[in-house]
């Protein structure tokens, strides 16, 4: 539903988020690469997104609004604290096969990423968001967007080398 | 397809880069089908920082759009008064002013040539429009900024300019009123007495009242001066929507419920002299459905990354002010604070506002040469605004 200057009239926040959790659970634990800092960025993010949600709930794209500001939250936490933290085991419930060997591939793959660089790789194949969009929201150049990006496939290849030469 | 007449290349199990990102797209979303979502605290009660409502701003930039416009033709020592019930010399001036552009400041509206550029005019020491005391120049008799572009000041000394009383430079002169020049100019908010006066070099200066303003038209072409007269009117709200005046300091609000957004809206610069709550146009800009879009998309999302300013309490003596709508089926106004000390928007939705940044970015598509000729910038956004003094 649409308002003036093309924002959504407000639904309710308990409401919209019920809709929506999953989908910004997924997508925080694939940025932080651990389900626990990902539900710390989510929390931020909701919250701010709470307080401001008359206003938020307007805009044109609540969800990708609570996209950004979790990725503002992700990136903020680590520029305050310039921390790295160990990259726990990823969850795994139901993959098997060539599934799960991709999945891990991935996984460590985007593990052996400094942040930055995990952002970028997630926000461009799992948001299928443009270099330029990347480089905004991570507040470096496009050029150093792609070249994040750029990194994580030849980190992916490696992985997959790895996969390859253990099967061969 | 591998071509058959090449030799038949060896075999090599690295993945192509189209390949990579399919994997890795998939991988992606294989890992995020994994997690299911954990329950979310009550966000009411988690620490915030939180921010303030927006308060008086600093310094602010409206948007209005509509309103007609209510004029009064100026009256001249040697032009005779307009007939009553006339159509007024404002707005026959879209038929005969094509590649002209408006120009309005606290209740008078004329028009000047598209090229023309943006400088100062006598001031006095209670900033303008508000003040009687003595006179100061601080501009001289040249442009500052010129539309296209982004420099200040350093400009081609030729270019004819209209002129405000403002402070563009610390360099003043006071007591008289000095009206020799070497480029044509328009100055707005005029302190030069009624009447015509020969100049050296063939100019001729001409000022004029209109509607308790005066405006001063210089140049040595009399046809030119006789058509920046005759377009000149005293209004309420001038032909690119902005009120005159202030009666007081607005807040970003928006009401209705209408997709889609306007064909055009206009940016209405207020400056607030000594006495509170009272602001008189500076400047306003129409600007079109492209821009109007453009502004929308980038305040949008550059406030999602925005740590807001809090509070800007520190009335500032400019004010812009955003009001856009389709009649009574929606309005909104935004405010954008300007003050050194506090500079954000805040973008009027339903129900309150949207705070974001003043950065090149949601301004580019409302900047033009008012806000690099008449807005102080502070000390980190020398490229936006009016580079600060002393």
């Amino acid at each position: 539903m649409t308002s003036d200057l093309g924002r959504p009239t407000a639904p309710a926040f308990e409401a919209w988020l019920a809709a929506r959790q999953q989908s910004l659970t997924r997508f925080a634990y694939l940025l932080t690469g651990s389900q626990q800092a990902g539900q710390e960025a989510m929390q931020d993010a909701l919250t701010r997104a709470y307080e401001r949600w008359p206003s938020v709930s307007t805009t044109r794209d609540p969800e990708s609004y609570v996209r950004r500001m979790i990725v503002n939250a992700h990136i903020s936490g680590w520029r305050r604290t310039r921390r790295e933290t160990p990259v726990p085991d990823p969850v795994r419930r139901s993959l098997t096969g060539p599934d799960l060997e991709l999945a891990d591939a991935v996984w460590r793959a985007c593990a052996a990423l400094p942040k930055q660089a995990r952002a970028a790789v997630v926000l461009r194949y799992y948001e299928d968001l443009d270099y330029a969009r990347i480089a905004e929201l991570l507040d470096v150049s496009p050029a150093a967007a792609r070249a994040s990006v750029h990194r994580g496939l030849l980190a992916l290849r490696d992985a997959l080398g790895e996969i390859n030469a253990e099967e061969s | 397809m591998t071509d058959p007449t090449e030799p038949n290349p060896t075999p090599d199990t690295t993945p192509d880069l189209e390949a990579l990102e399919a994997a890795m797209r998939r991988g992606l979303h294989l890992n995020a089908d994994e997690i299911e979502a954990a329950p979310i605290l009550t966000p009411a009660g988690q620490r915030r920082r939180r921010w303030q409502p927006l308060a008086a701003a600093a310094a602010v930039i409206a948007v209005a759009v509509g309103g007609a416009a209510m004029r009064w033709t100026g009256q001249t020592p040697d032009r005779p008064d307009p007939t009553p019930g006339a159509p007024n010399s404002a707005a026959s001036a879209d038929e005969g002013y094509a590649g002209w552009r408006l120009e309005s400041y606290a209740g008078v509206q004329l028009r000047v040539p598209e090229s023309w550029g943006w400088g100062g005019a006598p001031t006095s020491t209670g900033f303008g429009a508000t003040g009687d005391e003595a006179v100061l120049d601080c501009a001289g008799k040249h442009a500052y900024v010129v539309p296209g572009s982004t420099k200040y000041e350093f400009e081609p000394k030729d270019t004819p300019f209209v002129g405000r009383p403002d402070f563009m430079t610390d360099m003043c002169v006071g007591s008289t009123i000095d009206l020799e020049t070497s480029v044509d100019y328009v100055w707005l908010g005029s302190f030069a007495p009624l009447g015509v006066r020969e100049l050296d070099g063939g100019f001729t200066a001409e000022t004029v009242d209109v509607g308790g303003q005066r405006v001063t038209v210089t140049t040595r072409d009399p046809d030119l001066r006789d058509q920046i007269i005759a377009s000149a009117a005293a209004v309420d709200t001038d032909d690119n929507g902005c009120a005159a005046r202030l009666a007081q300091r607005v807040q970003a609000s928006g009401t209705g419920s209408k997709a889609g957004f306007p064909d055009s809206l206009s940016v209405c610069a207020y400056r607030f002299g000594s006495k509170k709550g009272n602001g008189y146009l500076m400047w306003s800009q129409r600007i079109d459905g492209a821009a109007v879009a453009a502004y929308v998309t980038a305040v949008d999302h550059h406030s999602a990354l925005y740590d807001p300013f809090g509070e800007c309490s520190d009335p500032s003596q400019q004010l812009v002010v955003l009001r856009w709508g389709l009649g009574r089926e929606w309005a909104t106004t935004d405010v954008i604070s300007t003050g050194s000390d506090c500079r954000q928007i805040a973008f009027g939705v339903p129900r309150g506002a949207l705070l974001a940044p003043v950065n090149p970015e949601t301004m580019g598509p409302l900047r033009s040469g008012w806000l690099r000729a008449y807005v102080p910038a502070g000390p980190d956004d020398l490229r936006l605004f009016k580079p600060m003094m002393g």
